[in-house]
């Protein structure tokens, strides 16, 4: 299964999901399923879920401001 | 075919550019972030990977901080009407553009601000940052929001000393605006080290990708207020422009071909190495200073400095006439006043204008000679 953290913006998703592969974290920008947000057109960064103690410790410490982390 | 306008706008481009804006043509110029598809995300990721080189070239803080604009006029604009309310007071050097200029004048006009011209002693010998800091000094006052310069301006290499005018306005607490026209792709600009809040950038001219393309890099302290809205490809149900950069201030499609241009020049540009760049602009300076300081009846402007850029003029000689004979002669020159009366004005060519002849890498010292022998026979009145 994969979760998706969802973003502002498509370049706060790209932003994250590179420092997320440069921790060798397998991470794909995905736009996310309208219907699945208040605000129309978000912007996502999918990831499988083992890895989402190690997304949550990186978003933090770089302060990366998603908004939520979903499941896909 | 000789060039010497690249202050207007650089050629030739290297190559790298036009292979990759045709390739982005012909492989990938879906729209980016708007749809979900693959041609959309590869346009998405090439224009991340400009505004990642931007971030780095300028030692700027985040990729998210710059905005694609079509021009560095626009991102002037879009800095100086971010910080534009009652009664805001900006402080200019006496060597800005009309880019800087007419959105200054416009804020008198529309909004109440007002503005201060400092001298940046263009024709003092003994000028020094401490002296160009001193008159900057003197002129702000409670009410003021930013000082604006250029880096280097379009008629002269007078090269601004940004790190000590950083300095000031940090201790005092305003915004910096850099107009980086001239200096980008010249010499190092720094974000970081020289406090800047703002720095314009057209991306046609020194960073060597097309005409179309250009930035704003900010800060992250910087008032983000669109001066466009429209369509941002994210919290579209929202009647609002996203509150986060870079989407804030760039409404409506990105133009990929020229994005992904300009990273490819920067790519170049990375590859022959800025201080090359520096030093073979400085050579070619050095020579066109010498030879047409030489020829009785030409006036060069602003001599001491070394840069990419020089004016001269031929006593009696209208200046876009004397452009007109180099261009019979296959030299390109621009002549006139170059959107430029405050610099003109400085350096005391207010009445004539000037010729500029403006270098690049691909110039050489054949190029110069050939520049100056054409003076040379416009001066004799060989053409007249």
């Amino acid at each position: 299964m994969r979760y998706i953290a969802v973003f502002p913006t498509l370049t706060l998703a790209q932003k994250a999901s590179r420092l997320l592969r440069n921790d060798n974290i397998a991470a794909e920008v995905v736009k996310v399923d309208s219907s699945r947000t208040r605000r129309g057109c978000s912007w996502g960064v999918a990831f499988d879920e083992e890895a989402i103690f190690s997304v949550r410790m990186i978003f933090s410490n770089k302060s990366i401001p998603e908004r939520e982390i979903i499941k896909e | 075919m000789i060039y010497l306008d690249n202050a207007a706008t650089s050629f030739p481009k290297p190559p790298e550019v036009i292979k990759e804006m045709s390739r982005c043509m012909l492989e990938y110029c879906g729209n980016p972030g708007r749809g979900s598809h693959k041609l959309a995300f590869a346009a998405a990721e090439k224009i991340y990977d400009c505004r990642v080189a931007l971030t780095d070239l300028f030692s700027a803080s985040a990729p998210e901080n710059v905005i694609f604009c079509q021009n560095a006029t626009a991102a002037l604009n879009l800095a100086i009407q971010a910080l534009a309310r009652d009664g805001a007071h900006f402080i200019c050097s006496d060597m800005e553009h009309n880019s800087v200029r007419r959105p200054l004048e416009y804020l008198v006009r529309e909004k109440g601000g007002s503005y201060s011209i400092f001298d940046s002693h263009a024709r003092d010998p003994y000028r020094s940052p401490a002296k160009i800091c001193r008159s900057i000094a003197s002129l702000i006052r409670p009410e003021t929001v930013a000082v604006i310069s250029t880096a280097c301006p379009n008629i002269c290499s007078q090269i601004m000393p940004l790190d000590e005018i950083g300095r000031l306005c940090k201790k005092h607490g305003i915004f910096f605006i850099v107009d980086g026209a001239q200096g980008a792709g010249h010499f190092d600009i720094s974000m970081e080290r020289s406090n800047i809040s703002a720095l314009a950038l057209p991306g046609h001219k020194g960073l060597m990708g097309p005409q179309g393309s250009g930035a704003l890099i900010v800060s992250d302290d910087f008032p983000a207020r669109p001066l466009l809205y429209g369509g941002s490809g994210s919290a579209s149900l929202e009647p609002n422009m996203p509150l986060e950069l870079p989407e804030r201030l760039e409404a409506g499609t990105l133009s990929t071909p020229a994005i992904v241009g300009l990273e490819a020049g920067i790519k170049a540009l990375r590859g022959i190495g800025l201080d090359k760049i520096s030093s073979h602009e400085q050579m070619l300076f050095s020579k066109a200073q010498r030879l047409l300081s030489e020829i009785p009846s030409v006036t060069v402007y602003a001599p001491r400095d070394a840069g990419a850029v020089i004016s001269f003029n031929i006593s009696g000689i209208p200046s876009d006439r004397i452009a007109n004979l180099l261009s019979e002669r296959d030299i390109c020159v621009r002549g006139g006043f170059h959107c430029n009366p405050f610099a003109h004005a400085a350096l005391g060519s207010d009445t004539s204008g000037s010729v500029r002849a403006s270098f690049s890498h691909f110039n050489t010292a054949d190029d110069i000679y050939r520049l100056a022998e054409g003076v040379r026979d416009i001066a004799r009145g060989k053409y007249r």
